[in-house]
């Protein structure tokens, strides 16, 4: 039978804070925004976006109709039920990076 | 910058104190524009958000940066809101209770301090996130479970403080809380438990009482100081895993449901914080309500039958879970089929049942401690959607449960609602959450919503039942509906206030508790 618990030798291992340098647009986004907007069901951004604008448009890394403005806007004021995410959430130089790997042209991906 | 200003403090006294401020933690870190401060109102606000404004923002990073912002905010008798990482929705997200109350975020403080693999604990700092250590732990290829609630973006130490409640096993999270540190108004830096020993590096995250009186649970709900690190007992992986989904097909069946719980929490056979959810709650996750009513006012009752068709599902979904070694859930699965195959039209279902279906997958993801955002989702029952929690205890019995059940659901139709709940349920008691969605941007919703939770507060009152947990609007409201005895239980809150923060510099009004200067 396997273990209840199975030991690791990481016995009080110390981590350090995870809010690093920026990353790229790409892991920012994995790491914040995919969760409620990546593609297909049980993502709550996504699932919005197909009720008001369609399913063509639902997925947000797949538009290729966001500029980097609108997506800063609606990370920094909040899109209807998306609440804003404040300067100690995302820095503004993540949120630019974000924005700029939304916005950039898909072929360059 | 900001024109509003702390209660009682002049301009140039507040002018005064940000530049202290700034001085501390550096001028990016305290905020002062329109901008930065509606991003820290409550986002699912129901009454007119600019009454419960900050005036500003300070973010400290660090123990000596916290104890040095609250002592300027003493000198000036600023008050300050802490918040970890400002989440709470329904419950008033990161607003204060107070308009113009500093707040003081601490989301900065992001440090993951240990994680102990043998005896079963981290601890974290106030701005760590559920995401943040899950994902943490399987990078360092940790076998531990986390406890999350549905949406996972917010803070551990937040929620816990909150006495919010999640699905593995160690749903009640609060009941695995181990060791914090606390900055009081005087800047007295404390560590309970077996912290306080001199020199103490064993043990601090594996008993929690130490010697003499326990006060952790003091700095929950409260305004008695500010939490700036957590220890949290994790839950090993168990050697299996069976998520599991019983329906039923009546609205009533709530009663006897219950009643067959009882037995099998408190025996541990259902060893997690399971879950009764009303087909609402189902429905609101995944479908388009204009597809099944269009029309103002609740579903009715035609509808409610298709959607539970359509998704397969009954008008109540008891979805938990068994854990341990192939045997044991064998045993206990027979148990537990046993017991609710006695309620007409009972039916399973397994992960293989199951496979597509979003609800059932998300909620395997929360009785196993993985976060996700799915039943954020229940949002998009109607557009700008929001929702607030009005969130009656109740015990584990069948009468109490349909009676709760019937009270909602009628208070919240008749107010133009759907009743949308659930109750997550302990080894004795329920948290029954209600949970009515409405439109931020449907002033007549918001307007009727707050008539309909004073009456629900105090309609569940004249029953004998009490919120677990309320919103910032409510707060007032609630805390007098525990004013047995001439209100003894918030006098001796008061005199512990008194006590502690004579000034009352630390979030004035949090649960009902006000300073002696202030009121709301």
């Amino acid at each position: 039978m396997k273990s209840l618990i199975t030991p690791l030798a990481l016995l009080g291992l110390a981590t350090g804070s995870l809010a690093h340098a920026a990353p790229d647009g790409g892991t920012l986004f994995a790491r914040n925004c995919a969760s409620c907007h990546a593609s297909g069901p049980g993502h709550p951004g996504t699932a919005r976006l197909i009720i008001d604008s369609g399913p063509d448009v639902a997925v947000l890394e797949q538009r290729s109709d966001l500029n980097a403005e609108r997506v800063t806007t609606a990370v920094r004021q909040g899109f209807q039920m998306m609440p804003p995410f404040r300067r100690t959430e995302l820095s503004d130089a993540e949120v630019k990076a974000i924005a700029r790997w939304l916005s950039a042209p898909k072929s360059k991906r | 910058m900001s024109a509003l200003l702390p209660p009682g403090v002049s301009a140039q006294q507040f002018a005064q104190a940000l530049t202290a401020m700034r001085a501390v933690v550096g001028p990016e870190w305290v905020f002062a524009n329109d901008e930065d401060i509606t991003a820290y109102s409550d986002h699912f606000a129901f009454e007119d958000v600019s009454v419960n404004l900050a005036s500003a923002i300070a973010a400290p990073l660090g123990l000596d940066q916290i104890t040095r912002i609250i002592a300027i905010a003493r000198d000036h008798q600023i008050p300050v809101w802490a918040i970890s990482t400002g989440r709470n929705l329904a419950y008033g997200g990161s607003a204060p209770r107070k308009h113009g109350t500093l707040t003081l975020d601490l989301k900065r403080n992001n440090r993951i301090l240990e994680v102990n693999e043998e005896l079963a604990y981290a601890v974290v700092e106030p701005g760590v996130s559920f995401f943040q250590l899950y994902r943490h732990l399987r990078e360092i290829g940790s076998k531990l479970w986390i406890d999350t609630p549905s949406p996972g973006w917010g803070g551990i130490m937040g929620n816990m403080l909150e006495r919010g409640v999640g699905y593995t096993p160690y749903g009640d999270r609060f009941m695995w809380q181990c060791g914090m540190q606390v900055v009081l108004a005087d800047g007295t830096v404390v560590d309970t438990g077996m912290a306080a020993q001199d020199g103490s590096q064993t043990g601090n995250h594996t008993y929690r009482y130490g010697s003499g009186p326990w006060i952790d649970g003091i700095f929950t709900q409260s305004n008695f100081g500010i939490v700036t690190k957590v220890g949290i007992q994790l839950m090993p992986e168990p050697p299996g895993y069976r998520p599991f989904l019983v329906t039923f097909a009546e609205d009533e069946d709530i009663a006897p449901v219950s009643d067959l719980i009882r037995p099998l929490k408190m025996t541990h056979v259902i060893p997690n914080a399971a879950v009764t959810c009303s087909l609402n709650l189902e429905a609101a996750t995944s479908l388009d309500r204009t597809k099944y009513h269009v029309d103002a006012g609740p579903l009715p009752e035609a509808a409610r039958r298709r959607m539970m068709a359509d998704l397969n599902v009954g008008k109540w979904n008891f979805y938990a879970a068994l854990y341990g070694p192939e045997p044991v859930m064998d045993a206990h699965w027979e148990v537990i089929r046993d017991s609710f195959a006695t309620v007409k039209g009972a039916r399973f279902f397994t992960a293989d049942d199951r496979k597509g279906d979003v609800v059932f997958g998300y909620r395997t993801k929360l009785m196993r401690g993985e976060p996700n955002m799915t039943e954020f989702g229940i949002l998009n029952w109607m557009p700008n959607g929001a929702h607030l929690g009005f969130s009656p205890v109740a015990p584990v019995d069948g009468k109490t449960a349909l009676d709760q059940y019937r009270l909602a659901e009628a208070i919240c139709n008749r107010h133009g609602f759907d009743y949308t709940g659930m109750f997550i349920v302990g080894f004795r008691a329920m948290h029954h959450i209600v949970e009515p969605i409405f439109s931020r941007s449907d002033e007549d919703q918001r307007s009727r919503l707050i008539t309909m939770v004073t009456e629900l507060i105090d309609e569940a009152a004249k029953r004998g039942y009490g919120e677990y947990r309320g919103h910032l609007s409510f707060m007032d409201q609630i805390a007098g509906t525990y004013g047995w005895g001439d209100n003894a239980l918030m006098k001796l809150s008061q005199r512990i206030k008194r006590a502690l923060d004579p000034t009352g510099i630390m979030a004035p009004g949090k649960s009902g508790i006000w300073p002696e200067k202030a009121s709301s």
